[in-house]
């Protein structure tokens, strides 16, 4: 029984009478003011205005947070923010966002602590399925599962967030940390991520991606772009992980191809943390002290990279090797890595002390550059990849393919296809 | 909402002043600009006490070839359409209900384990509403007393009491999925959607919707499901509680959609329906094991290592159950036990 088209009389009457039921119904041509009393579902809802620091919704610290915050993400309306106060907020079950254009903003990475530590339920701290949601200045600390996941969605913008699992190098922490997924516009700068038993900031089966201003340290993959087309990383900083930043392809996902990604201008070091992934896992494989690594993937370009102090390799490029990999079922992938072009990195001090794989093949030192060489087996060499570093740069062909390992990069020098930036203004 | 009104008040004047008329059947007629109510009882879908779910002129009651596995929760469904609408099952996978249907589904749980029939409380009721815009998801809670449940946005983490099978007090906790949970399940390709009345699930009552008025042609062609634990060959079996339990988002648009596996008992490939399949982004939930479905070796599946894990993490469906289904592992572990070859 409740409308606010009711007249104040029509009101009144009923109040005095306390009558069951409001057939009368007479004159609602004076709707505007009409009392609203408690109700306001459904229909026009009450405006909220944002207040100065554009905070449409406010929540602090409590023992119900879990349930006022979620009630707020559900009730929003479209292009809300909704801002969490300092401090630190408790949650036992996943936070959901499906509002487009919603806003989550804490008051800074070191100031808003999101614990999941004692999360009971959810594969996800966060889990985002609205469009061009945009979540900023928090901290996520140790969900049982993923940190902040974005699904199938249209614009996503990951800002100035930390995600952090504070055991360090275990299995049993979280996969992914920051975690969008057949999405499209995805925007992931200033965040910091650390810990992730697969990889802190992860990007897959997505399209126009730009991963800037970053940090990854202690996961076992940092920066993972997977099975996604037309990437721009830059100025990111992946340290002390297993393997530094990884641009994969995989087969028998739905998104066949990736290709298209441009990762310049950052700093890889020290990845040489032993892998702590669990079996199963593709990143499980990837040996500790790995720089940079592409797989499978074509068309890439990696340039003016600081590539240093990765104790099994500074960079490589390799197929997707069945005998290491495991067989697939899928006639549409392409194992080989193509096209890519890797030049003018900067390269220090890679390759002292090789990590698994690279032990089992017998390889008692590393190298600044590697490849499988299978790309040179392929009908079309044109399809193969190009190399333009300097002549300090080892360099070693496994020549799996064949059976004749060399170290002449003779063969890939090339130049390849300049990959456009992606432009900012448009996430 | 003036219109409900109107009919409202024409209702009542009919049943007061003019018995000459014989009124129509009453279908509960929702207002689709005040959904959804703040409580159950509003919508007039029950008659007499509330609890006991018996269903209103026009409320009709359903079920399901293969249901969904909820912790042991028994569970009642209804569905409601406008006065004379009727369904369009032209697609089999996606019925067309029109503008104002209700579907409801309650969850209850014998208060005494060891006769199931005897005493039965219901926890939560969920409806999906039909709206101009698509359908939208609601969740009602019950109270203690069973005299009415109100609506809850958060989802709520509750415990219930019970006597167990061996005749022991026993307490476990219980989800009531918050209003953006539905959506895990319910929304594919973005678009909510009912999931149980489907072709599929719904073969064994196409005369008792026709009888009831609101199925007027043979639904499209579709392979049925059937009783998970029935007589049915184990394949048969197998497939249709992966379809009903996992496919709502395995499947192309769905939730699980980015993992490439299609769990849909329609899917004929095996590799698709996990069969030597890797996974890609299943971290822990791999649990060590290399692909979905080993043939011959469920302990090395990893479709069976995540059925039986409760760890949020790992567990599969990630929501909203909290008890392993004993008698699903049995059933998928006996299914991948019985395939032929190998992954290498």
């Amino acid at each position: 029984m409740r409308t606010r088209q009711w007249t104040t009389t029509a009101w009144m009457m009923l109040v005095t009478a306390t009558a069951g039921f409001g057939c009368d119904d007479g004159d609602d041509s004076s709707g505007a003011g009409g009392m609203d009393g408690e109700g306001g579902m459904g229909g026009g809802a009450m405006i909220i205005e944002p207040d100065a620091n554009g905070c449409h919704h406010r929540v602090l610290p409590s023992a119900e947070v879990q349930a006022e915050l979620q009630t707020v993400l559900i009730e929003a309306e479209p292009g809300h923010v909704v801002c969490l106060e300092a401090g630190t907020y408790t949650f036992t079950s996943e936070l959901s966002i499906d509002v487009d254009g919603l806003t989550l903003r804490g008051a800074g990475g070191d100031a808003t602590f999101l614990d999941f530590g004692g999360q009971l339920d959810g594969a996800n701290g966060v889990s985002i399925t609205g469009d061009g949601v945009l979540v900023e200045d928090f901290a996520v600390l140790n969900p049982p599962g993923d940190g902040v996941r974005a699904s199938g969605v249209d614009g996503i913008t990951f800002r100035n967030l930390v995600v952090r699992w504070d055991a360090e190098a275990s299995s049993d922490s979280g996969a992914y940390g920051l975690y969008p997924v057949q999405s499209t516009g995805v925007l992931v700068e200033g965040c910091i991520v650390s810990g992730a038993s697969d990889a802190g900031i992860y990007v897959g089966q997505s399209r126009t991606i730009l991963v800037r201003d970053s940090e990854a340290f202690g996961n076992v993959a940092g920066i993972e772009i997977e099975n996604s087309v037309d990437a721009e990383v830059i100025n990111n900083h992946a340290h002390d992980n297993t393997g530094g930043i990884l641009v994969f392809n995989l087969p028998e996902l739905p998104m066949k191809e990736g290709e298209r990604v441009l990762v310049h201008g950052n700093i890889i070091e020290n990845n040489n943390l032993p892998n702590f992934g669990r079996a199963g896992s593709v990143v499980s494989m990837v040996p500790g002290g790995t720089g940079a690594f592409i797989l499978a993937s074509d068309r890439n370009e990696f340039r003016e990279n600081t590539i240093r102090n990765n104790n099994t390799v500074g960079m490589m490029f390799i197929s997707y090797l069945e005998a290491l990999l495991g067989g697939y079922d899928d006639d549409e992938f392409d194992q080989y890595a193509e096209q890519n072009w890797i030049h003018d990195n900067i390269y220090e001090n890679n390759g002292t002390a090789p990590q698994g794989v690279f032990v089992d093949l017998g390889l008692t030192t590393g190298f600044d550059l590697f490849t499988d060489g299978c790309d040179r087996d392929m009908p079309d060499p044109a399809a193969s990849n190009c190399i333009g570093e300097g002549e300090a740069v080892t360099f070693w062909n496994l020549d799996f393919c064949g059976s004749m390992q060399n170290d002449d990069t003779s063969p890939y020098e090339c130049v390849g296809t300049a990959l456009p930036q992606q432009d900012p203004a448009t996430f | 909402m003036r219109y409900f009104l109107l009919i409202a008040c024409a209702i009542l004047t009919c049943t007061a002043c003019d018995d000459a008329t014989e009124p129509a059947p009453q279908v509960p007629l929702v207002d689709l600009d005040r959904v959804p109510y703040a409580t159950l009882a509003e919508y007039g879908f029950f008659e007499g006490a509330l609890a006991n779910e018996r269903p209103a002129a026009g409320v009709v009651p359903y079920t399901v070839a293969a249901p969904l596995w909820a912790d042991h929760a028994g569970k009642g469904r209804f569905m409601v359409l406008p006065p004379n609408t009727v369904i369009d099952a032209s697609d089999a996978d996606e019925w067309g209900f029109p503008v104002g249907t209700v579907l409801i589904k309650s969850f209850s749980y014998s208060k005494d384990q060891r006769d199931p029939e005897a005493t039965r409380t219901l926890i939560e009721t969920r409806l999906l509403i039909n709206e101009a815009d698509g359908w939208s998801g609601h969740t009602y809670i019950w109270d203690e007393a069973q005299t009415e449940a109100v609506r809850l946005v958060p989802g709520r983490r509750i415990s219930v009491t019970f006597t167990d099978t061996a005749g022991e007090v026993a307490t476990r906790p219980y989800i009531v999925p918050n209003t953006n949970q539905c959506k895990s399940c319910h929304e594919i390709d973005d678009r909510e959607r009912p999931l149980g009345p489907v072709t599929r699930q719904m073969m064994g009552q196409l005369d008792a919707l026709r009888a009831a008025g609101i199925l007027d042609r043979e639904p499209a062609a579709d392979t049925p499901l059937v009783d998970p634990f029935g007589d049915a060959p184990l394949d048969d079996r197998a497939r249709s509680y992966l379809d009903a339990n996992c496919a709502h988002c395995h499947r192309a648009g769905g939730g699980g959609g980015p993992s490439g596996l299609v769990l849909l008992a329609t899917e004929d490939q095996p590799s698709s329906f996990g069969v030597c399949k890797s996974p890609v982004a299943a971290g822990p939930g791999a649990g060590g094991r290399i692909h979905d479905i080993t043939p011959g070796a469920p302990d090395e599946s990893i479709m069976v290592f995540r059925m039986s894990s409760t760890d949020p993490e790992i567990k599969m469906p990630e929501i909203p159950n909290l008890l392993v289904d004993d008698l699903g592992i049995d059933l998928i572990s006996e299914w991948i036990a019985a395939m032929d070859g190998s992954c290498d």
